[in-house]
Formats: C-alpha cells, structure tokens, sequence
C-alpha cells in the first residue's frame, strides 16, 4: 500500500483527512482529525458533526483525561476511510461542540500503521511484520538455557 | 433499579455503580485489562478482549439493553490527553 499522508496545523499537530459513517456510506462526511497519540481509543467526535453520520449507539462509557478526572461519554459504531482503506470501530460521542475530530491509537493498530511524523511531513506507513530475528538481544543477557532432558 | 434512561450521564454512573457492587472484584482476579460491557437495567455483564466482542455478547443477550463500557482494572475505558469535555455537560443532551 503506499504511504497515506496528512499535514501539521499550524501549532504542529498532526492532521489526516478521513470520511467517517454509521449504517452505510451514503452517510458519510469528509472531516480533518487530530491523530492523539494520548487518545486510546479509535475516534471521538462533537455530538452535532455525528448526528447526520447515522452511527449505531451502543451506550456510554467513562474517558479517564489526562489530570485523572473523568469523563462520560456516549458510544456509537462506524467506519472510517483514511484514503481507501477502511476500518471500523467504537467512536465517542463529544458533547463540546468546540472540539475537532480526533483518531487516537486504537484507529492506528486497527488501519497496522506506523505513525511518523517530520518536520513538514506526517506519514502512515505500513506497520512491517515483527519476526523473533529482528527483537535486538541485549550483549549482557545469558543465552537462554538449553532444554533439559528429564529422563 | 430506576436509572433515566435519557441521561447519559446518569447511564454511566449506574453502569459504574453496578460494576463496582456486583462484577469488579470477581473481574479484575480473572479478566485484567478486558473490556466489560454493563447492561444498566438487567444488572448484567458480559467480558470481551475488546470494546466491541463485550458489546456484541451484551447485545446478543438483550438487543434492546441500555449498555456502559468498562475497562478491567482501569478507571476509564479509554484515556484522553486532552481536556475536552471536562465540563460535564451531556445532559443537556435530551434532558
């Protein structure tokens, strides 16, 4: 797949473009999302921008921010396509209009990208598969044991 | 239980309420770090390793259940770094 892109915002935040629905894709709306690194789930959007996206409301559940206080919020199910490919998820439900879209973590295991971010450039690479040969081996480590013969 | 059904925020407190008295402790010996979905108005819940396998059980019980997510051993389902919704105000939802 090739490298999907975003942009900074003028404070330096990362940005992609992303269409999100409920039900169908004839639902769906263009939105530009901050990716949160600190966000754990896989989208949280303001109640009035996900109210004509027709999502599937599963109930509500309890954000933790980040000075420990927490936070209720409303679960709904959708999709979202970042430039063709499409995953789905839990997306909460923001009371305060004034917040922008944000994709957190669980958007970027679920799409297995790499987040790299530049000076001028944001990237989602493909996430490469993980083999035992590549985990580093510390020098100071004993080798592992030798299997023992219990007879 | 009488809980408004057209109060998130009081759907949440509920869902919390019963999770603390009824499945915590007996959760968090077997199922850390799994994902449990409440179901308000029966007092039930189901465990999944994700958000939504605990949703897809709780709803194969009771389609017409009113659900709260839960994360095992964690004050929230999830975490957010920023500060957005701090002013509590989901009542005004449909209240």
């Amino acid at each position: 797949m090739a490298p999907k892109t975003g942009y900074l915002d003028k404070a330096g935040h990362p940005h992609i473009k992303i269409r999100v629905w409920g039900l169908s894709p004839n639902f769906s709306q263009e939105f530009e999302a901050m990716i949160d690194t600190g966000f754990s789930g896989f989208l949280m959007l303001p109640l009035v921008q996900a109210l004509p996206l027709a999502l599937t409301l599963f109930g509500t559940t309890q954000y933790e921010l980040a000075d420990g206080s927490m936070s209720p919020k409303l679960l709904a199910h959708g999709s979202i396509d970042h430039e063709g490919e499409v995953t789905s998820g839990l997306i909460a439900l923001e009371a305060n209009a004034n917040c922008g879209p944000l994709v957190g973590m669980e958007f970027l295991r679920q799409s297995k990208k790499l987040l790299l971010l530049g000076r001028n450039v944001v990237m989602l690479l493909d996430e490469p598969p993980v083999t035992a040969e590549d985990v580093p081996i510390d020098p100071q480590e004993p080798p592992p044991a030798e299997p023992v013969d219990s007879k | 239980m009488n809980v408004p059904l057209n109060n998130p925020k009081a759907i949440a407190e509920a869902g919390e309420r019963i999770y603390k008295e009824k499945f915590q402790a007996a959760f968090e010996a077997a199922h850390l770090g799994d994902y449990a979905a409440i179901n308000v108005g029966k007092e039930t819940a189901f465990v999944g390793t994700t958000p939504e396998g605990a949703f897809e059980l709780a709803r194969k019980d009771d389609p017409q259940g009113i659900f709260h997510l839960v994360r095992v051993g964690y004050a929230g389902a999830f975490q957010l770094s920023y500060q957005y919704g701090r002013d509590g105000t989901q009542d005004w939802l449909f209240g």
